[in-house]
């Protein structure tokens, strides 16, 4: 529970991968621009001011789109510019206190309580925060900046203003700002939960708090039922409390990819998992994981299939894990259709300093070859070295995403 | 949308404070006085370090990137619509 005297900010930079290229290309500024994943990609995974003012929202499909906003300019997203820009963002939030709390790709919380000798006020170092941004990353970077008692209360008041401005809220107008925003817009309801919520006649926060707890645990069970009720008192949930303490150790790590249409095409498929895996298997080796439980999902068209296995020993070689999901899962797979989307994950991942070598001859050597593999990784790049199936051709490389899921590894 | 050119130039800049910044360069044996940089990326993958400076010139603009281990400049994109 806060404290009533403590202040949060929350800061988020207005239509990131957008705004980002649009200060980058000056013949970008001021048109509508949606971000796609690549070129000959149709959903829109961002889109700029320009193009959110004429109705245009992350996830539309750039077909529709192009139907009323003819003039809509698509650029496919620059994933090395926005993890740049990131990066300059937290150097720059540390800069102010080390304990800015990074929430996304262009989100942040900072804790203005223990700062609140060197400001006159959280307004003042707002202002600063933002003249900051515009100098290190543009002129055409703008944010907008919470301040409240809680982190929810500042996210919240962030979200729901208008872009390039400074909101606070103040305990008088919390419940002001908790009876006139929609559940959507409320970070933690999301659209299964916000549709429960509707079924009980709840469209904001504050309402929640008018319905009986049996009514409201039966339909969105214990667990969120205490969450929800933190919300509508304007209080911090779990997930954002965890912020302050110490980050936990990664429990998965997952790769997915969507491509340009269904595929049939079985050594396509099987390249598309290796070069998968090999990402996975970089990752959880460079945090010094392993996993043991391994997971393949597919879809096409409207059908999905999933499958996985729990083994009694935990993986961290590209090879073993490769074998899991290919032979052990992919083969497996009976009812085969085209396929689009292809995802792996390794699961319940632990330290190696908590798990025994196995002592096998065939493991050791595997250990030394990867091992080597590592080495040039870590020198000359991701996929300097990898197996004969991924050599030549285009290989996927890691992104980041938007939640900034895996910041543990993107921070080594 | 950025066009791939991947050629090498020959890039002429200031040095302030500890920072590097462009302000021509050479390509096609034409000079490129550099109006603007409008945004500066680093990029790494392993200890291979490059930093690109997306720049206007003469109303367009480049992507140029430094390879920082190598110390090499290459006109990597131009943008055309």
């Amino acid at each position: 529970m806060s404290n009533q005297s403590d202040v949060y900010l929350h800061i988020d930079i207005n239509s990131y991968f957008a705004t980002l290229l649009q200060q980058e290309t000056p013949a970008l500024r001021g048109r509508p621009l949606a971000v796609v994943k690549d070129v000959g990609r149709t959903c829109i995974i961002a889109a700029s001011k320009e193009a959110k003012a004429l109705g245009i929202r992350t996830g539309s499909s750039l077909p529709m789109v192009q139907k009323t906003v003819p003039q809509i300019v698509v650029v496919p997203v620059d994933f090395a510019l926005c993890w740049s820009a990131t990066s300059k963002l937290k150097t720059l939030f540390e800069s102010f206190t080390p304990t800015s709390e990074l929430f996304s790709l262009d989100e942040s919380f900072i804790h203005f309580t223990p700062l609140n000798r060197l400001y006159a006020s959280p307004l003042e170092f707002a202002q600063k925060i933002r003249a900051e941004i515009f100098a290190a990353l543009g002129e055409w970077v703008t944010c907008n900046i919470g301040i409240a008692r809680t982190r929810f209360l500042a996210k919240l008041a962030s979200e729901t203003a208008l872009p390039d401005s400074i909101t606070e809220v103040s305990i008088e107008q919390e419940t002001v700002l908790l009876a006139n925003t929609t559940c959507s817009d409320a970070c933690g309801i999301g659209h299964r939960l916000g549709k429960k919520l509707a079924a009980l006649g709840v469209s904001v926060p504050y309402q929640i708090n008018f319905i009986p707890q049996a009514d409201l645990e039966r339909a969105v069970g214990l667990f969120w039922t205490h969450q929800l009720r933190l919300m509508a008192q304007g209080n911090e949930p779990l997930f954002l409390r965890r912020l302050s303490l110490p980050p936990q150790a990664m429990k998965s790590v997952g790769r997915s990819i969507t491509g340009w249409r269904l595929c049939s095409n079985e050594a396509m498929i099987k390249r598309t998992l290796y070069n998968l895996v090999a990402e996975v298997a970089h990752k959880i080796r460079r945090m010094h994981l392993a996993g043991r439980q391994v997971s393949l999902f597919v879809s096409g068209g409207d059908r999905h299939w999933n499958n996985f296995v729990t083994l009694p020993h935990h993986i961290w070689h590209t090879k073993e894990l490769f074998y899991w999901i290919y032979t052990h899962l992919y083969q497996q797979w009976s009812e085969r259709f085209p396929v689009i989307k292809l995802a792996v994950r390794l699961s319940l991942l632990q330290s190696w300093s908590v798990i025994p070598q196995p002592l096998l001859p065939a493991w050791q050597k595997d250990e030394l070859v990867a091992e080597a593999c590592d080495e040039i990784s870590a020198r000359y790049g991701l996929f300097a070295v990898t197996a004969g199936i991924l050599a030549g051709g285009h290989k996927i490389r890691p992104e980041v995403t938007g939640f900034l899921g895996d910041k543990q590894y993107q921070f080594l | 949308m950025y066009q791939t050119i991947h050629e090498a130039v020959a890039v002429v800049g200031v040095y302030n404070h500890a920072c590097f910044t462009p302000k021509k360069f050479l390509w096609k044996d034409r000079v490129h006085q550099i109006a603007d940089i409008t945004s500066v990326t680093d990029i790494r993958d392993g200890q291979v370090r490059e930093r690109r400076y997306s720049c206007v010139a003469d109303s367009n603009s480049y992507r140029l990137v430094f390879d920082r281990t190598e110390e090499t400049w290459l006109l990597e994109e131009v943008w055309c619509e």
